[in-house]
């Protein structure tokens, strides 16, 4: 801990090699993040090096070194949401009929590939994508993802149900989209 | 935060919690530009910042000197422009009143041909003058990128280097002299990003040798002693006016000599030092890496003042001079007839000493970097120009002393100095500087015609600005 309290000192007093260790320590797991909220590797690549310039420059602002790596996710989030924020305009999110497909929501997700996962998340639409990352993934409530997107909350369920929807049409779809005995 | 009661979440959530990707290594590359590119802006404004600061302070300081100047020269002849047609009136009138200060001993003195002849007090036609520094302020901008330019023709000339460059990141590059930051850009076909880190030690190419002007105040003391100091003869037998017994009265000093001349001793009041400007040019020559030989030519304006309260008048000449040792040898012709009289008041005699500098100093670098601090010690030949002494009333004649006159001043004499010098660079080919100094006479400013010996000593301010060729 003390290490780690040093080591933040040493970025915020703009010492390079620091402030390089810090992004080692993060940048996977944050880039994964990005890669949730974002279309590509490049975009996802985008939003980790704005996060973490933003990171640098702000970190002298922080006062508790508990809860850096929250501090981290909150801003990689933030930054993701910023990013794609001008997109979200142009593309409004609106109330979507929900499809009316009651598949069993049990498909097992450990047969997927991580990557396999993060493709379906990538192909969702915009709207959907952002807001089944917030609700399901972060956890945030939709009365919360209203908040934050400057949508209705009636908004932010119909997309995520729509969210919903569709990638479990997409697990079915694919060959690996077995019943887990299991869990049944 | 929600109830997580739907496993469809929370399998999702599962999946992704501790799930990481890596990112491609140029991500870092580009934060770590993108800081030090802040970086680079930081400079820039901290440069801007002191390049301001040192033309603020270089401006001040002329201002400062010329200002101290104007006003010094101005002050010794106070209001010498309305004076000068109204004495030239009164002249041709012929009804000027003598000054209330006059408190004439001998009345058939004043009754006599003094103001009717046509010699009522005159007035120095001292020229005014203004003298311009010329000094140049110009700041360039584009220092930066003259340094980028230099660094890549560096590293284009030297392909292993260039390699290394652009393979590592965060590797302090030395070049003999200065030492920079290399950073990638975003395109790595572009040639690496480089900003100057620090700067280190000059080397002797980079910074030989530099001329600018100086501008110079402080406090000039002639030390002047009056031990010595002849009597001044008056004619007794001769004089018709009295005034002898007036000083054979009130003169402790005073003998009676047996062909009836008397004598009387010319004042004494202490010499007062005031303010001493000089202004000229200079140049730096650094011929070994930690000594530098200064050199160049000054002008230097060093102010005084005494009081007297007796003055003598030649009676050939029907000229005023004030009665004191600073001024004495032109006031009594060898042989000429003298009255001597006193003023009710004192009267404030204003001296100005003139001299061209020539100094040869040597300064030893402390700390030579972009900062530098010297000890500095050398000699200096002061070429005597003139010594003005006047009055702030213009009752006296002024007397000027000047060079190849039978002076009491020697044409040169020699000074000892020593001090410590700051100085900094900016703008790569700029330099300011600071030199606190004393100087202490090495030979006597005065010869064997003077009722009194002088070996000047001065404490000076110096700032300057110089260009720095590389």
């Amino acid at each position: 801990m003390e290490d780690f309290k040093q080591l933040i000192n040493d970025c915020i007093a703009e010492d390079r090699k620091a402030q390089k260790k810090l992004y080692d320590l993060f940048a996977s797991k944050m880039m994964m993040i990005c890669l949730r909220y974002s279309k590509s590797d490049l975009e996802a690549e985008d939003i980790l090096q704005e996060s973490f310039i933003k990171i640098f420059k702000n970190l002298k602002n922080l006062r508790e070194y508990t809860n850096v790596a929250a501090w981290i996710k909150k801003i990689v989030i933030n930054t993701a949401l910023n990013y794609q924020r001008s997109k979200l305009y142009l593309y409004p999110m609106v109330n979507v009929e929900h499809l009316k497909m009651s598949y069993d929501e049990n498909v097992a997700l450990s047969n997927f590939h991580l990557e396999e996962l993060l493709n379906m998340i990538q192909d969702l639409p915009l709207g959907c994508q952002v807001i089944f990352n917030l609700y399901a993934i972060e956890g945030y409530t939709h009365k919360e993802i209203a908040e934050q997107l400057k949508i209705s909350e009636g908004t932010s369920k119909s997309q995520y149900s729509r969210a919903k929807s569709l990638l479990q049409l997409k697990l079915l779809e694919s060959d690996k989209g077995n019943y887990e005995e299991a869990e049944r | 935060m929600k109830k997580l009661n739907d496993s469809f979440e929370n399998r999702w959530k599962e999946q992704f919690e501790d799930a990481e990707a890596t990112p491609s290594a140029s991500v870092w590359d580009r934060i770590d530009a993108n800081m030090a590119g802040s970086e680079v802006k930081r400079y820039k404004k901290k440069l801007f910042y002191y390049q301001i600061t040192a033309a603020a302070s270089i401006l001040l300081a002329l201002l400062f000197g010329s200002y101290i100047l104007f006003n010094l020269n101005s002050d010794s002849n106070p209001g010498q422009l309305v004076q000068l047609p109204s004495a030239v009136e009164e002249s041709e009138s012929g009804q000027a009143d003598a000054p209330d200060i006059f408190k004439e001993q001998t009345q058939n003195y004043v009754e006599g041909d003094k103001y009717q002849s046509g010699t009522a007090p005159r007035v120095a036609s001292k020229e005014n003058r203004t003298e311009i520094v010329p000094v140049s302020l110009t700041s360039n901008q584009d220092e930066i990128e003259n340094e980028l330019k230099v660094v890549r023709n560096y590293m284009n000339e030297n392909a292993a280097i260039t390699y290394h460059l652009e393979s590592s990141f965060n590797v302090p590059y030395e070049k003999p002299g200065r030492k920079y930051y290399l950073q990638k850009k975003e395109n790595p076909f572009e040639t690496p990003y480089v900003m100057p880190f620090e700067e280190e030690d000059q080397n002797e190419d980079s910074q030989k040798l530099w001329a600018g002007v100086l501008v110079s105040s402080g406090v000039f003391d002639p030390n002047i002693s009056y031990e010595g100091s002849p009597d001044i003869m008056a004619d007794a037998s001769q004089n018709t006016l009295g005034s002898v017994e007036r000083i054979n009265a009130t003169s402790a000093d005073l003998q009676s000599q047996s062909n009836s001349m008397a004598s009387y001793k010319p004042e004494e009041s202490s010499y007062r030092s005031e303010m001493s400007v000089s202004y000229g040019l200079n140049f730096g020559y650094k011929f070994s890496k930690k000594f530098v030989l200064f050199s160049g030519v000054g002008y230097q304006h060093n102010f005084g003042s005494t009081s007297v309260n007796t003055y003598i008048e030649p009676t050939e000449s029907h000229a005023k001079y004030a009665n004191h040792a600073i001024v004495i040898e032109r006031a009594s012709p060898e042989s000429g007839l003298n009255s001597y009289n006193e003023l009710n008041t004192e009267v404030q005699l204003n001296s100005t000493f003139e001299f061209i500098t020539i100094p040869v100093n040597f300064g030893y670098y402390l700390v030579d970097r972009k900062f530098k601090w010297l000890m500095t010690a050398g000699v200096s030949t002061d070429i005597f120009v003139k010594n003005s002494i006047d009055d702030s009333q213009n009752l006296f004649d002024p007397i000027q002393y000047k060079l190849g006159d039978d002076s009491p001043y020697n044409p040169v004499y020699f000074n000892g100095k020593f001090g410590t010098m700051l100085n900094y660079t900016f703008l790569r080919n700029y330099q300011l500087s600071l030199e606190p100094s004393y100087r202490i006479g090495l030979s006597e400013l005065t010869n064997n015609n003077a009722a009194f010996s002088s070996k000047p000593s001065s404490f000076m301010i110096s700032a300057g600005i110089a260009y720095v060729f590389k």
